[in-house]
């Protein structure tokens, strides 16, 4: 069953999240990351949430687009067939616990592409005044799957962004052991809520055709974005102004990615650090990444 | 404010609990203990809930009997300066998730402590046939508090097992690795949300030097290190856990995980233990792991 492109515009309802220290700083030690601003809420300025936090909150709004395409008849079959493709965080502030945020998920693009269907998700969270806090565009590839109806991209997604001077030595690598159990803990820690998934069942993972359980694409982001911040942001997380990924090879548990800084290249605002992260066996889990700091 | 004894008796629940594959396989994961009988969804009878895993469902039932404390008399300034002080597991049956378990807190003990008034709740457990799976003791102190009406001690607590006499060397010495989120990833795996362990602001304002591991996670990671060594990685031959705690394990930081003893004892093999940490002050004493066939 194809995957409807008529359905493009959906949007879910504005889901709320109390955002409160507790979950903001175990997103933060589920990722190994233990830096004060995450986790000292003795700091005069409280703590703040990883850049990469926005994912935790997303989630739930995400179940209500899945729902959609589900009442749509969209089969389980083929929702499992459902990979993390790309992911594209613009941060307009940092998240101070504890806050109320809420969020809604627009289904914004479906298109042919050569590996199937791709969905691009958008998701829209703003403060209690109503201001922006942070948009991510969350792209799905559905293996083998076709679309009905004519293609329809978004119109507005933000463009990527590449070095200008093409492809580039590495700047600086940094080796990331990965956990037997680093799946089980970003899952626990992000509170992202699906319960039998191939990130933490290895029998729903094998089911899948996988070799075995594979770390959440966000969790390799998360990381990395960890060590770029730490090495090209003097360890501020709030100079993030986006973060973008394309995801391709499986992170493995155990194992050991390296995220390798690719380039760095001055902007009006700020500066763009370019990176990827490779995995053990030398595949790209990670291409095309950037984070855009501020300042 | 002191706490009253007259609260002897009172019951929390019962409550039901939906046990799942994710919540016990993220407790493990919390622990680092990634035994297959753990994680491995493909077993052909399924996976095993850690021996230490019923704090979990055990956890909102004494929330809720704290809650009713503080309706009474115990302040909320008396009620932070309680600390996990015993703790003592009778593990009728593995729990194999999924599963519905029902729980009831008894608040089973008040007494008089020299440091202060001791409490002790009891924990019962039982599957959705109303077979018992788990029985706790569970005992707190709240340094400085007073008791008012007479100590009302509990009838019906298990003696713990002797410990068999330690010789003069340990049969291991297992270093622990205590990383600087462990106690935020145990809050989030475990489902057991206490800020005295993960908010540094909480911490201080307890009086303490920063935030402090969780003593049931202390005691799990030990029991997972005393079932790799003594019990041939098989957490079903455990039947009963018990132990003191005493100094604090701070975050980051070593512990060592010391198995004195192990002698026939109660109809099994006991396994006596204790828990250094850095310091080489005991953060666990009086440990036992009772092992059966």
């Amino acid at each position: 069953m194809p995957l409807d492109s008529s359905l493009v515009g959906t949007t879910s309802e504005l889901v709320p999240a109390d955002v409160d220290v507790a979950w903001t700083m175990a997103y933060a030690a589920g990722l190994g990351d233990a830096m004060p601003c995450y986790l000292d809420t003795t700091r005069e300025r409280g703590i703040v949430a990883h850049p990469m936090f926005s994912v935790a909150i997303e989630w739930r709004a995400m179940i209500q687009i899945i729902q959609v395409l589900s009442e749509a008849g969209f089969p389980r079959a083929e929702m499992l067939r459902r990979v993390h493709a790309t992911d594209d965080v613009i941060v307009h502030r940092p998240i101070r616990p504890p806050e109320r945020l809420f969020t809604r998920a627009t289904l914004a693009g479906i298109e042919r592409r050569r590996a199937g269907a791709y969905q691009l998700t958008r998701f829209d969270t703003v403060d209690e005044k109503g201001a922006p806090v942070c948009t991510t565009w969350y792209g799905n590839l559905y293996r083998g799957v076709e679309v009905s109806g004519q293609d329809r991209p978004p119109p507005d997604a933000p463009a990527t962004l590449a070095p200008s001077s093409g492809a580039a030595p590495t700047h600086a690598s940094f080796a990331i052991p990965i956990s037997p159990l680093a799946a089980h803990i970003y899952g626990a820690c992000a509170r992202l809520g699906n319960p039998v998934n191939i990130h933490t069942d290895i029998a729903t993972a094998k089911k899948a055709g996988l070799p075995g359980t594979i770390l959440h694409g966000t969790a390799t982001l998360a990381m990395a974005a960890s060590r770029v911040i730490a090495a090209e942001a003097a360890g501020d997380p709030a100079r993030v102004a986006r973060i973008h990924a394309r995801f391709g090879a499986m992170v493995l548990m155990p194992s050991e990615v390296e995220v390798r800084i690719s380039g760095r290249q001055r902007n009006p605002e700020g500066k763009t650090i370019f990176f990827e992260v490779l995995s053990t066996d030398g595949g790209r889990a990670i291409r095309d990444g950037f984070v855009v700091l501020r300042g | 404010m002191p706490l009253e004894s007259s609260l002897v008796g009172t019951k929390i629940g019962p409550a039901t609990t939906e046990v799942d594959a994710r919540w016990a396989m993220a407790y493990a994961a919390a622990l680092e203990d990634y035994l297959p009988c753990y994680l491995d969804t493909r077993r052909a009878d399924g996976i095993v809930t850690h021996p230490v895993f019923p704090v979990c469902i055990e956890w909102p039932a004494a929330i809720a009997l704290h809650d009713r404390m503080r309706e009474s008399k115990l302040a909320q300034s008396e009620a932070a300066r309680g600390v996990h002080a015993t703790y003592d597991v009778t593990l009728h049956r593995a729990i194999r998730p999924p599963e519905r378990l029902t729980t009831t807190l008894t608040l089973a003990a008040v007494e008089r402590l020299k440091p202060g008034a001791y409490e002790l709740m009891r924990f019962d457990t039982v599957d959705a046939q109303g077979r018992p799976v788990c029985t706790t003791w569970y005992g707190t102190i709240y340094r400085g508090v007073e008791v008012a009406g007479p100590d009302r001690p509990a009838a019906d607590a298990p003696a713990l097992v002797t410990a068999p006499k330690a010789g003069d060397t340990a049969r291991a010495e297992i270093p622990l690795a205590i990383s600087t989120g462990a106690a935020h990833v145990y809050t989030e795996c475990a489902r057991i949300w206490n800020p005295v362990h993960t908010d540094s602001a909480v911490a201080a304002a307890a009086g303490l030097p920063a935030i402090i591991l969780h003593g049931t996670a202390t005691m799990a990671m030990a029991v997972s290190k005393v079932v790799a060594a003594e019990a041939s990685y098989n957490p079903e031959r455990v039947r009963r856990i018990h132990g003191r705690f005493a100094a604090m394990v701070l975050m980051p930081s070593m512990v060592t995980v010391r198995i004195n003893s192990r002698a026939s004892a109660n109809g099994g093999d006991a396994v006596s233990f204790d828990v250094l940490n850095a310091d080489g002050s005991r953060a666990i004493r009086d440990g036992m792991v009772l092992l059966g066939e």
